[in-house]
Formats: C-alpha cells, structure tokens, sequence
C-alpha cells in the first residue's frame, strides 16, 4: 500500500508545475483573443478606410461628371454662332455670295456627315457579325457544314 | 503559498469575479433599457441616409452635333443657423456678392435653430462665377483649409454651405428657341422639343439609401441619364434664317413672320425661325415676350388664310383627277359667280385667255374658281384632306395645330367657302402644314412627315430616325407637271424669288386677314412656298411674313426674302450651280 502511494507521488506533478500550466493555458488563451481581436480590428480597420476612400471616389465621380456637362456647355458658348460670327467679322471675313465660290468635284465625296454620338444601335447589339464563325456555329451546323458539303 | 494567505487570494479572486459580473450584468442592463431603444433608432436614422439621384437631363445637338442645350452646375446657398456667429456678416457678403435682398437674407440667417430646423436656404441657382466671388471674399486663409461644400475662406462665413446641381443651359441664347422650348426651374419642360420629349430627356429619378458607415459601402446604383437628341436643325442654317427673317421682318415692316427650311425627301426639317423669340436661358421673360397667348412657335402653332400659295392644292388636285391640262385654256373675264358672291382677280382686271401655266403665274382667282367648278367641291375637299390639312402633320414638336376648314356639311359651309377654298381663302392652315403638302410636289407624289428630331443617343446607342411618309396626295406624272409650270411662272414672271445660276420654282401667296367685320383693308398675309434645284430638289422653303406695311403684295415681300434664303442656302448646303452640277452628275 505505501509502495503504491509512493508511486502516485513519483508521477504526480509539483503544484508549481501545475500552477504554471494553468498560467500558460489562461495566457494563451487571453493571446488568442487578442491575436483574433487585433485581426478583426486590422481587417475592419482596413475596410473601414477603404469605404471612406469608395465614398470618396463616388463623390468624386458625381463632381466630374458635373465638371463635363459644365466643360461641355462651356465649350459649346465658346462656340456658338453667334460668338463665332462676331469674331469672323472681327477678323475681317465676310458672308460667301454664291457668285464667289469655286467648285471642285471630288469623286465618292458624300457631303458633310451628320452627328454620330454614338455607335449605331445596330452594331452595338449585332454581335453575330462582329464573332468569327467558331463562336456562333452550332455543333449541329459544324456537322452538317462537314458532311453536307456546305460551303 | 503559506496556506494561511490563501483566503486573501480566494477573497480577492472572488470580488474580481464579482465586479466582472457587475460589468456584464450592467452591460446587459443597459442594452435592454428603454433608452437603449433610443439610442439603437438614432444609430439607425443616422446610419444612412436617403438619397435621391436625378440623372443629368439629357443634351440636345443639332445635325452636325453642335450641343444647342445642355446643363451647367449652379450652387444652392445654405446656412447651418447653429452655427451663425454674425447674421450681419452673412447678409452684407450674399447680398454684395450674390445680389441677394439684405434684409431677406438677414432675417433667414438670424433665425433661431431648432430640432427640426437647423439648415435655411438662402439662395439657389447662383452661376459658380459668383461663388468663385463668394470663396475669394478673404484671403487670410488657403483655400485648401476649406471644406469642401463651405462657400468662403472667411471665418464670418463658415456657417455658409455651397452645394453644386445641375440646370439647363441654351450655349445659343435665342437661337432655335422655338423649337427647343425651355425647362423651368422644377424641371418641367415647356414648348417646343423639351417639352414633346420632356420623358426621354428626363430620364427616372431614383431613391436609394446610402449608408454612412464605411463598412456597408456598396456601389452606387446606375442610373440611367435621360437620352440625348439629335436634331435636323442645321445651326448654321437655322442662325442665318433667323437672321435673313429678322432683317425681313424689319425692313418690310411686318409684324412677325415664320421661315421653314426642309429637306422633301426625308422630312427633315433643317430650319425652323420664327418671331419673336426668347433667350431659353431667362425662360422667365415668356410672358413679357409672349404676351395674349402669342403662340411660342408661329410655323407650327399659328394658324392663318395662306392665300393664292394653296393654289398650288388646287391645280395639283385638278390635274391629277385630269379635269385639266397644263394646255387647257380659260377665258378671264375678270369675275366669276360662285354661290351668291361674285369672286375677282387680285387686281380687278380682265386676262382674257389663259392656259393653266398663265392661271398660276398670273395668280388669277377667277381661273382657279373654275377649275375648283370643274373638280367639283367633294372631290376637291377629298384632296384637301389627302394633302393633309385639317390634320395635324404628326411633326414632333408640341402645341401643333391642325388649321381650320369649314367642311360640307359643316353649319357655317356656303358654296362660296368652296369657291374662295380654291384660291386659299376662308380655310386657315399652318405653315408647316403648307411645307409637308407641296413637300409631296418635289417627291415623286409623296408626301413628307416633317421631323426635328434625327436621332436618339440612349444607353450608348443611337437609334437613327427613319423618314416617314404620308402618302401620295397626287401621282408622280402630275408632281413633275406642277412642278415644271410652277417653275416656268417663276421665270416667265421675272420673279423677284429667282436665284441665278439655280433653277427654282414656287408660289407667291397674298391673302386678306378676316378681321370682326370682314376682311381687313390694306393688311395682308404675304407668304412664298418653293423648292430647288427644281430637277432634284434638295429643299422646299416656306416664307411667311404677316401684315407687312411696305407692300401688301408677296411678289414684293415675300419672294425676295424666298430669294435670300435660297443664296445663302446654296452655300451652306454646299450646292453647286446647275450649270456646274449638272456637268458633273455624269461623273
């Protein structure tokens, strides 16, 4: 009976031992928390900043695209007719009597080409014709084009 | 551990364990309280905010893509009332740099903040030229210390806040401001294309909630802008028709008068200028302008008797029902009876024998009741609705009106309404009107559906605008008859409306204006209807002066200005001289 008790003792640990485990297991775990509550603050942080910067780049977008239509319209009173008749008459040029113009024929001209601000809306939703044949043959229409001696 | 300290430890343990508990049980405590809820609601009112996004209203161009209306930025002016150290200060600087009244702006700015009210609006759609003023009124700070909506570097000032939106803008003053319309400061489009177009240029606002923390950032929604329109308006030509119509209207002493410029074989109409006119961009001097309902754009909205030019009706519809001939001939013996009323020529003489091409260019009344006779009346009003008048033409322009006939059948219809229809009298048609039915005389028969707007640009796409046609009032045969003896009147009258060096056709119209007793004495309508190059016409002008006091006759008013606007049309449009065109058609 003692023989066995003196064995328990032999494998038992020191309590310091075990009190220092204890105090390693509640620090680590206290350093996890921290570890996960630094990241979560990093990553939000980061994210944080980021939207603000998202904010920001909205804000800026809507000022820009205030600043063209402003650029546009001011442009367009630097330019307009009557504007640039006074200054062609300040510079000395005169309405053209058509007595004084010079024709000269140049074939295929087709006139002055009207305002295109855009592209037609035909080209823009008829990608058929835009995708080379790999893209829009069917596999149907690939056997067919092999055996039924299509062109 | 001396186990005799041990206690102190389980005591100090224990209290640690307590205050723990209290701080969460406290925390608990106040989560649940009722001024939590409180505090949760303003977290959330203040955790977004409603925002509603106005796409820019869309831009209008002319043919050659010149912007003839577009949006410019103008600044709203506010005062956070919390924040006014000196309402004097705020009032002496907006009303010295902004113009606004003083006391107004002194009275706003000195008012108490409230719950509800802590931000006043003191003035808006000031031009940013006037807010550069405003931020330069001190200098004693950089710029960059502003914020970014503050108005001015100086600290009496901070209380002001600038917030940029866009207005409509005309870069042409006046210019084509018939056709174009206006848009009023809520963004109502009134007249003309904005106002016929007001929902494709508009566009949809949308609502959406934008949150204000950074970590619910998400994007914008798109909001589609309001579509862009290009026109038919040449700017070039529709500035000098503008200008040939103003000088007109002066130097004949007209009261007002409508030019139209059209392309017959698409519709397109290039220039529309019209009296009087009003600078779009101070939209709010229409009623000085426009007073007594004035129509804002006479070549569509006015109607009036057009006179001998609806002659051309006439003889169009009589030589292709083949009740005459260009050879037919009719003696003029100077007045002809038609139910109850005995009809004379412009000038009371006789003319003796005439065939159909001298009726047209002598512009005999008496001839052109005759041959009305031959037509008979039904078929006769048969072409006039075939040609479109008592309909409104379909152009896509708003307040359009659809002209007046008093029709068989009609209460007020005699047989000598009939008799004075036939030389343009007693009926009342709209310039635009008379435009879109000789169109038919140059087009092989057909007849155009005038139209201003050539394209729309929506989404990154321009949808082209086809031609529309309206029918063939005549055949082809009998518009390359009318077509070739109109023509010939011109030359063998020595017509003030020639061109040299370009073959052009047309016809005068002189018509008396009804008054409340009659038909008024020595005022007239004075109007010219034409196209050219008569072989392949690439334009019919309509020229329309009322009331003119240096002639009543358009022979002497209105053709010399059709003249005008065709030598200037020839260059504009880059067209040759027959002479030269022809040469080189071959090639």
């Amino acid at each position: 009976m003692k023989a066995t008790r003196n064995l328990i003792q032999a494998y038992r640990q020191a309590p310091w031992r075990q009190q220092v485990q204890w105090a390693a297991m509640i620090l680590g775990a206290i350093f996890a928390v921290a570890l996960v509550a630094a990241i979560y603050l990093n990553v939000t942080g980061r994210a944080a900043t980021i939207g603000r910067i998202v904010q920001g780049l909205q804000n800026d977008r809507e000022d820009m695209e205030q600043r063209i239509e402003d650029l546009q319209t001011q442009l367009a009173d630097l330019t307009s007719v009557a504007t640039m008749r006074d200054r062609a008459e300040d510079l000395g040029f005169k309405p053209l009597d058509p007595s004084q113009v010079t024709y000269v024929f140049v074939p295929e001209y087709q006139g002055r080409a009207t305002a295109q601000l855009a592209p037609h809306s035909s080209q823009l939703f008829d990608t058929s014709r835009r995708l080379p044949a790999e893209y829009t043959t069917s596999l149907f229409e690939w056997f067919g084009g092999l055996f039924g001696g299509g062109n | 551990m001396p186990r005799e300290h041990q206690w102190r430890y389980v005591s100090a343990a224990v209290a640690l364990c307590l205050f723990g508990l209290l701080i969460i049980w406290r925390t608990f405590s106040i989560q649940n309280s009722p001024e939590a809820a409180v505090f949760l609601n303003q977290a959330e009112f203040y955790s977004r905010l409603n925002r509603t996004i106005y796409p820019p209203r869309g831009e209008i161009y002319d043919r050659n893509g010149r912007l003839l209306a577009g949006n410019r930025t103008v600044y709203e002016i506010g005062v956070q009332l919390d924040e006014v150290d000196d309402p004097r200060e705020v009032a002496i600087a907006l009303s010295a740099l902004i113009g606004v009244d003083f006391n107004t702006t002194l009275q706003i700015a000195s008012l108490e903040p409230t719950e509800d009210a802590v931000y006043a609006v003191l003035a808006d759609y000031v031009p940013a030229e006037k807010i550069e003023l405003l931020k330069a009124y001190d200098v004693s700070r950089e710029p960059e210390d502003m914020e970014a909506l503050a108005c001015s570097n100086d600290p009496a000032l901070d209380s002001l806040f600038c917030y940029p939106h866009l207005t409509r803008s005309y870069p042409e003053d006046d210019l084509a401001s018939t056709i174009l319309g206006f848009v009023n400061r809520e963004g109502v489009g009134y007249f003309g294309i904005e106002q016929q177009y007001h929902d494709l240029l508009a566009g949809l606002p949308e609502s959406i909630w934008v949150p204000t923390d950074p970590n619910r950032v998400q994007e914008l929604p798109e909001v589609p802008t309001g579509a862009s329109l290009v026109l038919t308006i040449d700017r070039e030509i529709q500035g000098e028709m503008e200008r040939i119509l103003d000088e007109s209207v002066e130097r004949y002493g007209a009261e007002g008068g409508s030019i139209v410029v059209m392309d017959p074989a698409t519709g397109e109409v290039l220039a529309m200028a019209s009296t009087p006119r009003l600078d779009l961009n101070e939209f709010w001097r229409y009623p000085e302008i426009f007073p007594d309902n004035l129509p804002f754009n006479r070549a569509v909205s006015e109607t009036y008797e057009p006179g001998s030019v609806f002659k051309i009706i006439t003889m169009a519809a009589a030589l292709n029902e083949g009740v005459v001939t260009p050879e037919t001939e009719f003696t003029d013996t100077g007045s002809i009876e038609i139910g109850g009323i005995v009809v004379r020529n412009w000038n009371a003489q006789v003319w003796g024998i005439q065939d159909m091409q001298g009726c047209l260019q002598h512009s005999l009344n008496v001839c052109l009741v005759w041959v009305g006779q031959q037509l008979k009346q039904d078929t006769f009003y048969e072409y006039v609705d075939r040609f479109g008048f008592g309909y409104e033409t379909g152009i896509d322009l708003a307040a359009e009106a659809d002209g007046n006939l008093i029709l068989p059948g009609d209460s007020n219809y005699y047989l000598s309404t009939f008799g004075t229809n036939t030389f343009g009298q007693g009926l009342a048609v709209t310039p635009i009107q008379m435009v879109s039915a000789v169109s038919a005389l140059v087009n092989e028969g057909q007849m155009v559906v005038p139209h201003l707007v050539r394209a729309i640009v929506q989404d990154g796409a321009q949808y082209n605008i086809s031609p529309q046609f309206a029918g063939a009032p005549i055949s082809r045969e009998t518009a390359a008859q009318l077509n070739e003896m109109l023509a010939v009147s011109l030359e063998q009258e020595a017509s003030l409306a020639l061109v040299p060096g370009y073959r052009v056709a047309g016809k005068t119209g002189t018509a008396q204006i009804p008054g409340p007793n009659g038909y008024l004495q020595d005022q007239t309508n004075t109007s010219f209807a034409g196209w050219g190059p008569v072989d392949d016409a690439r334009f019919v002008v309509y020229v329309w002066l009322e009331k003119p006091s240096a002639s009543i006759w358009a022979s002497d008013v209105a053709a010399p200005v059709f003249a005008a606007v065709v030598e200037r049309l020839v260059v504009l449009m880059d067209i040759p001289p027959d002479d030269i065109r022809l040469a080189n058609a071959g090639n």
